[in-house]
């Protein structure tokens, strides 16, 4: 049986899988470039990333009985074709690799600093070998519980934040001219924009695939606005300085939380949210993995695969980086090319192909 | 429709069969001497089968005799057809055959039959059927006279509601399928029986309504009650587990219950019923986790009141579920959460207790489980015992020998209270044991395992299926029309449309409009 999702899911993945952990780490990695100008850097990214968007989902439609894999062989011949496949199931699971370890990151440091980090990697670990087993249409179901409630704990706190913010944080606007905005917009396009890229894996699991355009670009965009008033808030609470030096901004945000003088430091249950969005993009870009695997080597069922790749993406996590300060260096320098290459270029480039082919016959 | 691929694909289409196997034998002796003695060694010479030779006829030519069990057939009504047999047989030849004739002419009322085999005679006898063996006949009539004594219809114990019919089922399956029927006179409601049990023989009915269910619901129901071979069949907890989608969960696919109005509710929705004879409590599949919150005062009580109920049930599961974990893992290791004054105090009511938070929750939580499992079995005259030893050993003794704190106290009462307000007891008592995970994981890893330990619980929830419909079916897969029934009730002329993915045959439940008074031009 073909599994099969709803387009609302689909939006509903999009939605979480982009936030995600860029939720986190975006303010820092924006502000550090562009200072109070962060703001007009996250709407900008959020527009082209639409465009990245556009070019995915173009791709998927014009190919609307093969799966991703497929559609490489298709275009560039059947050995390119599979290894630039391996090469994407390689970035999927490398992409899973660093969101756990960004997960793990976020939670030892704020939970529970004294636990080793195997601890959180394990549990990740079981939650992506359960939902992974189970299937996509699961994960959406799971993740259809699961949006709303991060969603809320994000908008809680940007609501909860209105009476304190200073909305002269922001100005100068403009103050060095475009350059530094457009500085600050490039790691924002890399993580989380280009990994978009994932949802090639996702698209043909959707059972109308009429209005998956506006649908998949839409949901993104709202992702986008919603990451915009995350920087805006940030920079209007926390001031630049320390929007740049904290690692994870929003979270030292929700510290300052108080509901009438007798609840307050909600942080850890604001967090929780941001935890299950994190957990959410780790799923899904792990279950993408596992399927590019298989079907790059034509297995009949993925599952057979899934155990041992849930051992090297825990594995990996650990491996690939040494500490927090290198996860974010990682993520705001390195990472961008690479999924800039992965997510955009490469699917510009088929998509180019696709049409020449589209000619020809 | 999706959701049936796979089963389709094992070959669904053909019209699932639902009935007993050799019912169409041709087997019994014509010579009834031959017959009674077969008779008596079939049953042992059973002190409660009577077996009584007589003679027809007003010359008495035609011998034949008389069987049923004592206790299971209506004496009174054996002895009044007996009259009308008597009494009325012709004195001159029959032309047809006298199984024929007496069936036609004169016990023309009542439920006659002639039957062909055995096994279809023993099991009638055993049903309370007088069965009347008449020499040289190739078949045996079987008069239905059943009439054992029955538990009177009460209100069931254990789905209480304020407002709504006072009936229950009892433990005959005819007067149960009798209730259900009375609620709905409808010709499309359709009623099916097998027997089940190669020693019990359990009569076995699936009930549905034609339009409204989905077909292949009915034929996958039909092929999993087939797929049954057991000896017996005491309590539709047998069938439960012998048909469900998933053993090993925590969470039932199968709904009990014990109103008719509920079954009658549950049918309009595009449900099957399953009666089990011999226990009043009646299966419904497929299920979802919503049905398990919905109690039929929701329905009956006016809307805004209903949606309160309900939301104030589902809120009270989540704390039965998670309040003591809450607890535990707050002040073990988050206690930057609890206001300050707050903690002070908790902080001194914890000073001299001697376990950590989670072994003080989980002596708590074991005792309640198990004054509560005493209470339900220790007998009424001496239950006063349990709620006076409850009472002070929950109460003041733990907190005054210092061996738990007082506020501990106080969340395991309100989580034993909480427990009881889930209508469905399935779920309630799923919550109990999810509680104990959830306590050590809390326990150990803080507000993070809880979470862990509540992800785990939705994916499992997400990836259960009842008969082919997703458990969570209105909430995940999201149905924005179904959200009129799942955390609120809406008013009944807003509920235009059954439940979604249920009754995908026939969709529109009614066209009423709001009331209203009359207009000036009406």
């Amino acid at each position: 049986m073909k599994e099969k999702i709803s387009s609302i899911q689909l939006a509903f993945l999009v939605i979480n899988f982009t936030i995600g952990s860029a939720l986190i780490f975006l303010p820092s990695s924006i502000v550090n470039h562009s200072k109070q100008d962060g703001w007009i850097s996250a709407i900008l990214s959020s527009l082209i990333g639409a465009v990245f968007a556009f070019i995915i989902v173009s791709l998927i439609k014009r190919f609307p009985n093969k799966n991703f894999m497929e559609i490489l062989e298709f275009l560039l011949g059947k050995w390119f074709g599979r290894l630039i496949g391996l090469f994407y199931s390689w970035f999927f699971i490398h992409l899973a690799a660093l969101v756990l370890r960004n997960g793990v990151e976020f939670v030892k440091i704020n939970f529970m600093p004294n636990t080793p980090m195997a601890v959180f990697s394990l549990a990740f670990g079981i939650i992506i070998l359960y939902t992974s087993l189970s299937g996509i249409e699961v994960i959406s179901r799971v993740n259809d519980i699961i949006l709303p409630i991060s969603l809320i704990g994000i908008w809680l706190t940007i609501i909860l934040m209105l009476p304190i913010i200073e909305p002269d944080k922001i100005s100068p606007i403009l103050a060095n001219g475009i350059k530094p905005i457009l500085r600050g917009t490039y790691p924002a396009l890399g993580f989380p924009f280009a990994e978009l890229v994932i949802f090639t894996m996702i698209i043909p699991f959707v059972n109308k695939q009429k209005n998956i355009t506006k649908i998949f670009v839409g949901s993104q965009l709202f992702a986008g606005i919603t990451l915009f008033f995350i920087v805006l808030i940030t920079i209007m609470v926390l001031n630049i300085y320390p929007t740049e030096i904290s690692l994870f901004a929003p979270f030292n945000v929700a510290r300052l939380i108080s509901i009438g003088d007798f609840l307050s430091r909600l942080e850890i249950l604001i967090s929780m949210s941001f935890i299950i969005s994190i957990g959410t993009k780790l799923t899904i870009s792990f279950y993408a993995g596992t399927l590019a695997i298989a079907q790059v080597f034509q297995l009949m069922d993925y599952r057979s695969i899934i155990i041992p790749l849930v051992i090297i993406t825990v594995s990996f996590s650990f491996l690939l980086e040494e500490d927090i300060a290198e996860v974010i260096s990682f993520a705001s320098t390195t990472w961008t090319p690479y999924s800039f290459l992965i997510g955009v270029l490469i699917p510009l480039l088929l998509l180019g192909i696709s049409f020449i082919k589209n000619d020809k016959s | 429709m999706k959701f049936w691929k796979k089963k389709k694909m094992m070959g669904t289409n053909e019209k699932v069969p639902f009935e007993n196997k050799n019912e169409h034998l041709y087997n019994l002796p014509t010579d009834i001497n031959q017959y009674l003695h077969e008779l008596n060694k079939e049953f042992g010479n059973s002190a409660d089968i009577v077996i009584r030779r007589f003679e027809l006829g007003s010359d008495k030519q035609i011998s034949a005799a008389l069987v049923y069990t004592d206790g299971l057939a209506n004496n009174k009504e054996i002895s009044d057809f007996f009259k009308v047999l008597l009494k009325d047989f012709p004195q001159k030849n029959i032309t047809v055959s006298i199984n024929k004739y007496i069936q036609d002419h004169l016990l023309i009322f009542g439920d006659v039959k002639e039957v062909h085999s055995k096994t279809e005679v023993y099991n009638e006898i055993l049903r309370g059927s007088v069965a009347i063996i008449i020499a040289e006949e190739s078949t045996t009539l079987i008069v239905g006279t059943k009439g054992w004594e029955s538990r009177a219809i009460a209100e069931p114990e254990n789905e209480m509601t304020i407002r709504g019919p006072r009936e229950g089922f009892n433990e005959n399956i005819r007067t149960n399928t009798a209730l259900v029927r009375r609620k709905i006179p409808s010709t499309k409601l359709r009623y099916e029986q097998k027997y089940i049990g190669t020693l019990t023989e359990t009569a076995v009915g699936i009930m549905y309504i034609k339009g409204i269910v989905n077909p292949k619901i009915v034929e996958e129901v039909k092929r999993r009650l087939n797929r049954i071979e057991i000896d017996s069949i005491l309590e539709s907890g047998y069938i439960e587990e012998l048909i469900q989608d998933s053993t090993f969960s925590l969470f039932p696919t199968v709904y009990n219950t014990e109103r008719p109005d509920k079954v009658a509710s549950e049918l309009l929705q595009g449900k099957v019923a399953i009666f089990v004879d011999g226990t009043p409590f009646v299966l419904i599949v497929p299920v979802s986790i919503a049905m398990y919150f919905q109690a039929g005062d929701d329905y009956y009580l006016r809307f805004p009141i209903g949606s309160f109920l309900r939301i104030l049930r589902i809120a009270t599961f989540f704390i039965a579920t998670t309040l003591p974990s809450f607890y535990v893992a707050v002040t073990t290791y988050h206690r930057e959460l609890i206001p300050t004054t707050l903690l002070v105090r908790l902080a001194a009511q914890r000073e001299g207790i001697p376990f950590p938070a989670i072994i003080e929750a989980f002596l708590m939580e074991i005792t309640f489980e198990i004054l509560r499992e005493a209470g339900l079995r220790m007998p009424k005259s001496i239950g006063q015992a349990v709620s006076i030893v409850g009472a002070l050993v929950l109460g003041t003794a733990a907190v005054d020998a210092g061996i738990v704190s007082a506020a501990m106290v106080i969340i395991v009462a309100m989580t034993a209270i909480s427990n009881f307000t889930t209508p469905g007891y399935d779920m309630a008592i799923a919550s109990r044991i999810i509680r104990f995970i959830l306590l050590v994981l809390a326990g150990t890893l803080g507000l993070f395992g809880m979470l862990f330990g509540l992800i785990l619980f939705v994916i499992h929830l997400s990836s259960l299926r009842s008969f082919g419909i997703p458990y969570l079916a209105g909430i995940a897969p999201m149905n924005l029309s179904d959200q009129k029934d799942i955390f609120v009730r809406v008013p009944w002329f807003w509920m235009k449309r059954r439940p979604y993915l249920f009754s995908q045959k026939d969709q529109v439940r009614e066209e009423s409009t709001s009331p209203h008074p009359p207009k000036k031009n009406e």
